[in-house]
C-alpha cells in the first residue's frame, strides 16, 4: 500500500492490482477512494463482489499484467494459500521484467526467526509459480514500534536473505522512526502506517 | 515468542489455546474466523496436537464431544451460521458435562447474512441456541490481546465446571492486527486430572458420560444438579469493565467490538465535559447485572444507552436489570455495518440532552 502510494507521488501512474483472494477485510480495495484519489489505478472486484466471499479475480488482471509501460503492483493476500492465484498469469509474468518482493514482519507468527521465513518464501514461491527477487524489512507492532523493533527484526530477516541467497530490497518504517534507524541499506520512509486503522481509531 | 508478537485476533485465539494446553482441534471453514483452523492445522503437529478438518460443523462438534469426554482440552470454532449447525452437539456437551471450548467470530445475519462483523449471535450464545435447559460460560473479548486472555480463561473454568464455554468474538476482532503478550506454553500433561474421564476404568468402576435418561425423575435430578452449577457460575464468573462510571448521568453499554468503538466516542464526550460512562461485560453469561444495578443504585445515571452490532439482542438484559429505574435507549446497526465513533457519539449526546427519549427511542 504504501509502496504503491509512494510510487503514485512520483507520478509514476502505478497500477495496484489487488489480488488478496484470501483475506475478508482490510485489503487494498477497501482504500480504493484514498488510492484512486492519490493517483492510483485500482484493479479490485468492484461493488457488491468486492466483499464476496469468493477467490474472484477481475477479468482486467490479465491486461495489466501484460503492459510492460507503467509500473504494476500487485498486492497478494499473506502467505503461500494466498499466492498461489498468482500462477494463473505464470507465462505474462514470466515475460515482462518484474520484481517479486516478499515483505517480512518478524514479529508476525511463524516469522520470527530465518529458517522460518526461508520455509515461507520457498512454499510461496513454489505456490505462485514465480521467482522471489528480494524481501522487505517490515518488522512492527503497530503503534508500539520502536526503533530497536525494527533493527532486531531486520536482523533476522537479513540472516534469511542472505542464506536464500536474496537481496533486502528495503527496510520500511514509520516516519518518526526512520530517521537514525541503525540498519543496513535503504529505508523506505512511510507516513501512515496504518492506513487500514480500526474504527474506534478515528474520531473527528 | 516469549515477546509481544503482532498477531490477528483468530490466530491469538488458536495459540492462546495451544498454550493453555489445548492440543485437539476438530472445525469446518467459514469466513471470518479462517485463520483459526489455519493456524491450528500449521501449529497443532508442532506440539504432537492433532487438527481435523471435519467433513462439517456437525461432524466437527461431535469429534469435540469424543475428545472432551476423553479428558483433553478441545476446541472448535465457527462464524455466526456455522454455530448454528453445531448447536445440537453444544448442548449435547453441556447435557453431558463436558468441558469444551467453542469460538464464534461472528458474521452479519440472518441466513447466510453477509461475511462482515456482527454481535447478532447474543441471544443464541446467552441464551441456549440449542435444546433444554442449559448455560454456556460465554466471553466477550474486545482486544487482541484479551482474545487471548479470554481463551485460556475459557478453557480453564469449561474445566472447572465441567462446562462448554464461548468465545463471542466477531469478524473485526478476529481479522485485525494487534501486539500481543502470550501466556507461557502449558503442557497437557501438567493440566488437573478429570478422574470422571472415559480414558479407561484402569480396575476402577465404569465411566460413563452420557446426556440420556430412562426416567423423567432421573433427568430431572440431573436438571437440578445443572441448576446447582449454573448459580454456582453466576456467583463466581461475572466479569465486567466499568469506565468513568463515578460521575456518569448516561450510561453506555457495550460489549467487544462496540464497547471499544463506544470508548473512543466518550473519550470524545468527556473531553467536551459530558458526565458520560462506560460499561463493559465481559462475561456476557452469567451476565455481570449486579454491577450493573449498583452503578444504578447511585442514583446519578438518568438515562442508559445500549449498543450492539444486532437489532437489539444484549439491551433485553440490561432492561431486566435496569428494570424500569431509568429509560434505556438503544442503538443498533445490523448486517455487518460497524457503526462509528461519531455516530455513537451523536446517539450518546442525544440521550444526554433528552432527545433520544423523548423522540421514543426507547
Amino acid at each position: 500500500m504504501n509502496y504503491v502510494l509512494a510510487l503514485a507521488d512520483a507520478r509514476a501512474r502505478p497500477w495496484l492490482v489487488d489480488l488478496d483472494t484470501v483475506t475478508p477485510f482490510y485489503r487494498s480495495r477497501d482504500l480504493r477512494d484514498l488510492l484512486e484519489q492519490a493517483g492510483v489505478r485500482l484493479v479490485a472486484p468492484r461493488a457488491p463482489f468486492e466483499a464476496a466471499d469468493l477467490p474472484a479475480v477481475p477479468a482486467e488482471v490479465g491486461a495489466v499484467l501484460g503492459s510492460d509501460r507503467e509500473p504494476v503492483v500487485v498486492d497478494l493476500g499473506g502467505d503461500a494459500i494466498g499466492t498461489r492465484v498468482l500462477g494463473a498469469w505464470h507465462d505474462q509474468l514470466s515475460a515482462a521484467p518484474h520484481s517479486a518482493l516478499y515483505v517480512v514482519n518478524a514479529r508476525r507468527p511463524f516469522s520470527g526467526d530465518a529458517q522460518s521465513i526461508i520455509h515461507a518464501v520457498r512454499r510461496l514461491a513454489a505456490a505462485a509459480r514465480i521467482g522471489v527477487t528480494g524481501l522487505v524489512s517490515n518488522t512492527h507492532l503497530g503503534d508500539r514500534t520502536t526503533r530497536k523493533i525494527i533493527q532486531d527484526g531486520d536482523r533476522v530477516i537479513r540472516q534469511a536473505a542472505e542464506q536464500l541467497g536474496l537481496p533486502v530490497a528495503f527496510v520500511a518504517a514509520r516516519r518518526d522512526l526512520a530517521d537514525g534507524l541503525d540498519v543496513p541499506g535503504t529505508v523506505m520512509a512511510i507516513d501512515n502506517h496504518l492506513h487500514l486503522a480500526s474504527p474506534w481509531a478515528r474520531w473527528d | 515468542m516469549e515477546e509481544l508478537v503482532l498477531m490477528k485476533g483468530n490466530e491469538a485465539v488458536g495459540e492462546a489455546a495451544i498454550r493453555a494446553g489445548c492440543r485437539f482441534f476438530f472445525g469446518y471453514p467459514i469466513t471470518p474466523q479462517n485463520e483459526i483452523p489455519e493456524y491450528m492445522s500449521h501449529r497443532l503437529p508442532q506440539v504432537s496436537g492433532v487438527f481435523v478438518q471435519a467433513e462439517s460443523e456437525v461432524a466437527a462438534i461431535n469429534m469435540v464431544y469424543g475428545a472432551a469426554a476423553a479428558g483433553v482440552r478441545v476446541m472448535t470454532s465457527s462464524s455466526s451460521p456455522g454455530i448454528s449447525l453445531k448447536q445440537e452437539g453444544i448442548s449435547y456437551l453441556a447435557g453431558s458435562e463436558l468441558p469444551a471450548l467453542i469460538v464464534n467470530i461472528m458474521r452479519g445475519g440472518p441466513g447466510l447474512g453477509t461475511i462482515q462483523p456482527a454481535q447478532s449471535d447474543y441471544f443464541q450464545a446467552v441464551k441456549g441456541g440449542g435444546h433444554g435447559d442449559y448455560r454456556l460460560l460465554v466471553y466477550a473479548p474486545s482486544t487482541v490481546q484479551e482474545m487471548v486472555d479470554l481463551t485460556g480463561l475459557a478453557l480453564d473454568r469449561a474445566d472447572h465446571y465441567r462446562n462448554p464455554a464461548l468465545i463471542l468474538g466477531d469478524g473485526l476482532l478476529g481479522q485485525m492486527m494487534e501486539p500481543v503478550n502470550l501466556p507461557p506454553l502449558s503442557h497437557p500433561e501438567d493440566l488437573p486430572v478429570k478422574p470422571w474421564a472415559t480414558d479407561g476404568r484402569r480396575g476402577g468402576p465404569k465411566r460413563v458420560i452420557n446426556s440420556l435418561y430412562l426416567q423423567a425423575e432421573a433427568c430431572e435430578e440431573h436438571n437440578r444438579r445443572l441448576q446447582a452449577k449454573y448459580r454456582e457460575m453466576e456467583a463466581g464468573e461475572q466479569r465486567w469493565e466499568a469506565a468513568w462510571a463515578d460521575d456518569a448521568e448516561v450510561l453506555v453499554v457495550a460489549y467487544g467490538t462496540v464497547a471499544r468503538i463506544c470508548r473512543t466516542a466518550l473519550e470524545g464526550l468527556r473531553d467536551r465535559r459530558l458526565a458520560v460512562g462506560l460499561f463493559r461485560p465481559i462475561a456476557l453469561w452469567p451476565f455481570p447485572g449486579p454491577a450493573l444495578a449498583g452503578l444504578l443504585q447511585r442514583g446519578r445515571i438518568r438515562a442508559v444507552l445500549v449498543a450492539e452490532m444486532s437489532a437489539g439482542q444484549m439491551v433485553e438484559d440490561v432492561r431486566s436489570v435496569v428494570c424500569g429505574r431509568v429509560p434505556v435507549a438503544f442503538y443498533g446497526r445490523t448486517g455487518g455495518v460497524v457503526p462509528s465513533p461519531e455516530e455513537i457519539g451523536q446517539h450518546v449526546t442525544a440521550v444526554y440532552e433528552g432527545g433520544a427519549i423523548n423522540a421514543g427511542c426507547l
